[in-house]
């Protein structure tokens, strides 16, 4: 496993005696030359770091197979340009990681404590319910399992009761269904724990804005109770002074006189 | 195939010794015999044949063959364990085209690189485990495929080491 760059170079005379139909490929002294620039110092990285040369390695065998390229179309003259940092850690194999997360993109799973794609989405197109924090109470439940339907706005009711904050617009579609919702809602909000004041803020603007369209929703359903309310009188009374057989007949100059 | 023509234009040859002429005469014949004495050529198209891939497997099988001459010739030299392990994959390589289990033309560069690859992390993880590693000679290889490669131009940016972090690594000494 030693002195393979000086061994490379030696050469033997050949027995002449192998590759009876093989041609002899030029590739093989190149390739371990670089397999030991490559392996070799991604191992000795490995050890400076703390870890087993052949963890390194393992590492750099890995990565150079996820990257799908090969030794002699680039990953050879990466080695041999990175290679001085590799004493000092920075393997190549590491390198090459850092670039194909940068390829993946900052997941969850790859960066700690970075949002998930799905509440990034929730965020951008819930509108105001995104001020509904999933930590605050349990609140969140409710409200992030329906940001755009509305259709359980009875169970976010519910879920606001004691620690409600945060509700949103609503749109006239949005309100259907809503059912008791204004009973939900209570009279007074009050901020979860952790809360900063700027969000408390932000949740109260947020329930302002939502009682106002409920109670926008609730003022237009009432006028449209009362004009239902005031065609069905009409129609009692109608009903009530000629009897339900009734019918109204418009005179015309056909109808023969009595 | 630019980088490959490159590299071998720096890799400057020379002529080996003929005590390394010798042990190389006598591993070679002492490897072929092994390959092809008894049922081992069976074996080892069947060791192909199973493997992984077909890389994979062309590297189990020199590796078994030079790790058993080594044994049988101890103090072997290093650029006769080279050579040697450049003819076994190319042996292998023909009898699994002369027993038509492959293709020619699927013995490309490529390949071969693959094999190389399999090869020197096989080879890497035994003698790890033997406790045969030598880090300093490691070293010393990286170091002189650095100069290789690199002519002694220092690294940019995040590669960059100060003057007194390459001589404490001894990186200077290249």
């Amino acid at each position: 496993m030693s002195g393979i760059v000086k061994s490379v170079k030696k050469v033997f005379k050949s027995v002449a005696k192998v590759a009876k139909k093989i041609v002899k490929s030029k590739v093989f002294k190149v390739a371990i030359f670089a397999a030991a620039i490559y392996f070799g110092g991604a191992g000795l990285s490995a050890l400076s770091n703390g870890g087993t040369f052949m963890s390194g390695v393992s590492a750099a065998g890995s990565s150079l197979a996820s990257a799908g390229t090969s030794l002699m179309s680039g990953e050879f003259v990466t080695a041999g340009s990175h290679l001085s940092a590799g004493f000092g850690g920075t393997t190549v194999a590491a390198q090459q990681a850092a670039t194909a997360n940068a390829a993946i993109g900052a997941s969850s799973a790859v960066v700690p404590g970075a949002p998930s794609a799905a509440s990034l989405q929730t965020a951008s197109t819930s509108g105001l319910m995104q001020t509904a924090p999933t930590s605050v109470g349990g609140v969140g439940s409710g409200i992030s399992a329906t940001p755009t339907s509305m259709a359980n706005m009875g169970n976010v009711g519910t879920n606001l009761g004691g620690t409600a904050t945060g509700s949103g617009t609503l749109t006239a579609s949005q309100v259907s269904g809503v059912g008791n919702v204004g009973n939900a809602l209570p009279t007074t909000q009050t901020a979860g724990a952790g809360m900063t004041h700027g969000q408390g803020l932000m949740y109260s603007a947020g329930i302002n804005a939502g009682t106002q369209a409920v109670g926008g929703y609730l003022s237009a359903k009432g006028q449209q109770e009362d004009e239902e309310d005031e065609r069905e009188r009409r129609r009692n009374n109608i009903n009530g002074k000629y009897g339900s057989e009734f019918q109204y007949v418009i005179p015309s100059a056909s109808t023969p006189k009595v | 195939m630019d980088i490959l023509q490159k590299t071998q234009g720096e890799i400057e040859t020379e002529e080996a010794s003929p005590e390394e002429e010798q042990q190389y005469q006598q591993a070679y014949g002492m490897a072929m015999r092994s390959l092809h004495g008894g049922k081992v050529a069976k074996s080892t198209i069947a060791r192909v044949l199973n493997a992984e891939t077909p890389a994979k497997g062309i590297a189990a099988a020199a590796f078994v063959l030079i790790r058993r001459t080594e044994e049988q010739m101890k103090g072997i030299e290093d650029s006769v364990k080279i050579q040697l392990a450049e003819d076994l994959v190319m042996e292998v390589l023909s009898m699994m085209v002369e027993s038509g289990r492959m293709q020619e033309s699927e013995a490309t560069d490529e390949l071969i690189e693959e094999v190389v690859k399999e090869l020197y992390q096989k080879y890497a993880a035994d003698a790890d485990n033997r406790g045969e590693m030598d880090p300093e000679t490691i070293r010393q290889d990286v170091a002189a495929g650095e100069a290789i490669m690199n002519r002694g131009e220092k690294p940019q940016g995040q590669n960059a080491m100060s003057n007194n972090e390459a001589e404490t690594r001894g990186l200077m000494n290249v």
